[in-house]
């Protein structure tokens, strides 16, 4: 998936782009076992944009915590490192690619709903299995088409191309990517998230998300992700650039042991979920 | 001032580097920890051992256990983990937020440490595995916010979920206890004997009762094959319906003579039923014993008791008969009949003679069983013979048959007997007034006597309506009559065979019967012959 193509290409290319340095740091010091809740504050409190956000999210209906959450302190050792660390990769990645292109064939706000939901779906069937760390799984969900936004900022008219054909010849639109780039978003998403250093099981979760038993590291997450994204666009709420469902992974679903029955049981409370959870999120792109 | 990225920063990394080390280490060592956890079987002792670890690692101010019932909608404290400050200040946070704890599953703080008023800091610590919730730690520490760091997190959710899991563990160790303790008091509390055993026949459990029934000690049995503690025909009984049962497949029923202790025999009802694991394949059988001499003596008791009822009316009737009939004979006497009329007078004063003779005998009867009853049925022995006592009865018995016709058949040579006399005359006296009294419609009574192996036989021999066999024993029991009153109407007390055959018996003689319905019935009474001197 990281081929030689792709690497080629995006070597050529200077304003590949970065992580910002905050979010980055904060990254490296949740990594670090030994890293107090006033040094991370301390990381976060840098970006004052940054910090508003994570108090935002941390208040938001998400995570629901019963008391108001006034300190970035408060936020990290109630919500805990994990969700921290997640809180401000998410947030520097949405605030970095949230600019509503006039391109109609990709919105990004249809874009991140998509992304979101599929979040809160992957980390729903992880509980259910009963998996640790749902939170890992939500970001693996979140960014699971993070590639598709770094072929629109670096390779826009080529996106745009693979984004009419898949359009036009109704097919997904990694099968457009591949007759036009001969790569894919999940291949560059991957290639980009490494390179910010970024926890390997999101890495390879993001580049197997469709065809999760390639991969044996990332089997589970890229299953349970790769079945909440099919699930995403069965329910219809966001748009990750085309409309063609691709054909749902036989093993991902067996892993996660949904039936059907079960399937549509969760789906109405998931709705209400991201609907009273995220709204705040898109609050100022409406007003 | 610029923000510099921390992955260029060597200091940094090597920080890293050493902690993520350091974690590992920890790691194992709180492996070995949880161990000591997940090893303890008793609920006191594992949140005890929890404490200490936690103390350990965190060296608490004070620390609170809670766990949750079992619907997990309620938690009660369990669990003063000490503290070193006064207790009172232990405030439990809000429902609330112990809530929302719960469902995130990891080790939170509630103390914001930029809080001013703040002195200690206030921790939650979840109880829980990935599918059941146990409860949770309250945690007061000292206010000491640079202690708190990712890794204390990672080791106390780590030691929390072992601890749950060990909890699990132990509830459901607690659940079989009581499951098993349940079963073996309702074991216990069966009132019939209990063994099961496997399809070898070995025992894997028995009851209480079972080895008062059977005689034997709980612990002999148990492992070892049924016939090493049961012998005779009860381990016969069993050899025979394990094989059946396990060739049928069904439930088998049985009944056995047991005599579990010296001088003890009871009669056993065994039931065996097939014992099937969860495939329905047999694993063994389970018996049931129970002591059918109680439900046979109520048996016996409750027809004595119909019987007493049958034979209190049948003597009332055969008393006021004859009463009734005296009564009017006297009246008629005393008012009616001409005083001059002799012969009239006569012949009614031989009623009253007869009817008062019936009496008598009636009450003899009744004298005569009770004084059986009573053990102190005497005898007074002479020799005679058997003329002697047959030519009485004749005489008494003449006078009241009508249709019947008596042949004897008594050879002259007969050797004499000894006995009671006058008994042996109501023996016989008894026996032909039945055989008359059982034959309403006439017919040949036949007396008839001799010898053979040193006794003598004599048999009385009717044409009357005779009866089933299967009533040949229960005729002699006292009391007994057999219920024909829808063809023939017939009275009598239930009393004359009880006397013969207890009259008999005590001069070391038998009495049998033979008889058909409506051909008639023989009895015939042996009796030993006097010693020749």
């Amino acid at each position: 998936m990281i081929n030689n193509e792709l690497k080629k290409r995006l070597s050529k290319i200077r304003n590949i782009p970065t992580l910002p340095i905050v979010a980055n740091n904060v990254i490296k010091l949740t990594q670090n076992p030994d890293s107090t809740a006033f040094e991370i504050a301390e990381a976060i409190s840098q970006d004052q944009a940054l910090s508003t956000r994570v108090l935002k999210t941390a208040n938001s209906a998400y995570y629901g915590f019963p008391r108001k959450i006034t300190t970035i302190n408060y936020a990290i050792v109630v919500l805990g490192f994990n969700n921290i660390k997640n809180i401000a990769l998410s947030t520097t990645i949405m605030d970095r690619f949230s600019k509503s292109d006039e391109d109609l064939l990709f919105d990004r706000k249809e874009f991140w709903k998509h992304s979101l939901l599929c979040g809160i779906i992957s980390k729903k069937i992880s509980e259910r299995m009963g998996v640790k760390n749902s939170e890992e799984i939500f970001l693996c969900g979140l960014l699971h088409d993070f590639g598709k936004l770094i072929l629109d900022s670096c390779f826009h008219d080529e996106f745009v191309l693979a984004l009419q054909m898949s359009k036009e010849k109704n097919i997904t639109i990694k099968k457009a990517e591949n007759a036009i780039f001969k790569f894919n978003h999940s291949g560059v998403g991957a290639f980009v998230l490494k390179s910010w250093n970024l926890p390997q099981s999101l890495v390879k979760t993001v580049e197997f998300h469709h065809s999760p038993d390639d991969s044996l590291k990332a089997f589970r997450t890229a299953s349970i992700v790769h079945v909440a994204d099919y699930l995403c666009r069965k329910i219809g709420i966001g748009n990750s650039g085309d409309k063609i469902a691709p054909s749902l992974n036989k093993k991902a679903i067996t892993l996660t042991n949904l039936t059907s029955r079960d399937i549509k049981q969760i789906i109405p409370g998931i709705i209400t979920e991201f609907k009273s959870s995220t709204g705040f999120l898109f609050e100022g792109d409406d007003a | 001032m610029k923000t510099k990225p921390l992955e260029t920063d060597p200091q940094f990394l090597r920080r890293t580097i050493i902690s993520l080390t350091d974690q590992i280490d920890l790691f194992e060592t709180f492996q070995d920890l949880s161990l000591k956890i997940i090893s303890q079987f008793d609920l006191e002792n594992l949140l005890r051992t929890f404490c200490t670890i936690i103390k350990e690692i965190m060296n608490y101010q004070s620390a609170n256990l809670y766990l949750f019932d079992e619907d997990g909608s309620k938690f009660h404290q369990v669990f003063n983990c000490g503290s070193t400050s006064n207790d009172k200040q232990h405030r439990l946070p809000e429902h609330k937020i112990i809530h929302w704890v719960m469902d995130q599953g990891r080790w939170t703080i509630l103390t914001d440490f930029q809080d001013k008023n703040a002195d200690a800091i206030i921790s939650i610590l979840p109880i829980k595995t990935t599918k059941t919730t146990e409860g949770f730690m309250v945690i007061t520490t000292d206010f000491n916010p640079s202690f708190y760091n990712r890794k204390l997190g990672s080791i106390l959710n780590f030691i929390a979920s072992q601890t749950a899991i060990a909890i699990e563990n132990q509830n459901l160790y607690a659940k079989i206890n009581d499951s098993n303790v349940y079963m073996a008091s309702m074991l216990e509390s069966i009132s019939n004997g209990i063994v099961a055993t496997n399809i070898k026949g070995e025992v894997t459990q028995i009851n209480r009762n079972a080895s008062a029934i059977l005689g034997i000690t709980l612990k002999d049995f148990i492992g070892k094959p049924y016939s090493y503690c049961l012998k005779g025909n009860l381990k016969k009984e069993m050899d025979k319906i394990l094989s059946k049962i396990l060739e049928k497949g069904y439930a088998v029923e049985s009944m056995v003579n047991h005599a579990p202790y010296s001088e003890v025999d009871i009669t056993l009802g065994i039931t065996a039923s097939l014992l099937t694991d969860k495939n329905k394949e047999t694993i063994g059988v389970i018996f049931s014993f129970r002591d059918m001499s109680a439900s046979k003596e109520i048996e016996r008791l409750t027809r004595l008791d119909e019987m007493k009822s049958e034979f209190l009316s049948n003597v009332s009737h055969e008393l006021r008969t004859p009463l009734s009939v005296i009564k009017s004979y006297v009246e008629a006497i005393q008012f009616k009949v001409d005083p001059q009329d002799h012969l009239t007078r006569n012949e009614f004063l031989q009623v009253v003679n007869s009817e008062t003779d019936r009496l008598t005998d009636l009450v003899e009867d009744l004298l005569d069983i009770s004084r059986i009853e009573a053990d102190r049925f005497e005898m007074s022995m002479s020799n005679f013979s058997l003329e002697q006592i047959i030519e009485p009865v004749l005489k008494n018995i003449g006078k009241n048959r009508e249709k019947q016709q008596i042949m004897i058949d008594i050879p002259f040579d007969l050797p004499e007997c000894t006995g009671d006399r006058d008994k042996l005359t109501q023996v016989f006296i008894n026996l032909l007034d039945n055989a008359i009294r059982f034959s309403p419609f006439g017919g040949i009574i036949l007396i008839k006597a001799w010898t053979e192996n040193k006794m003598v036989f004599i048999s009385v021999a009717d044409k009357g309506i005779g009866f089933e066999m299967q009533y040949s024993d229960k005729i002699f029991e006292k009391f007994f009559r057999i219920d024909n009153s829808d063809t023939y109407e017939i009275s009598g007390t239930g009393l004359g065979l009880s006397i013969v055959k207890h009259i008999v018996q005590a001069h070391n003689g038998s009495i049998q019967v033979k008889s058909n319905p409506g051909e008639g019935s023989i009895f015939t009474v042996s009796l030993p012959l006097k010693p020749k001197e």
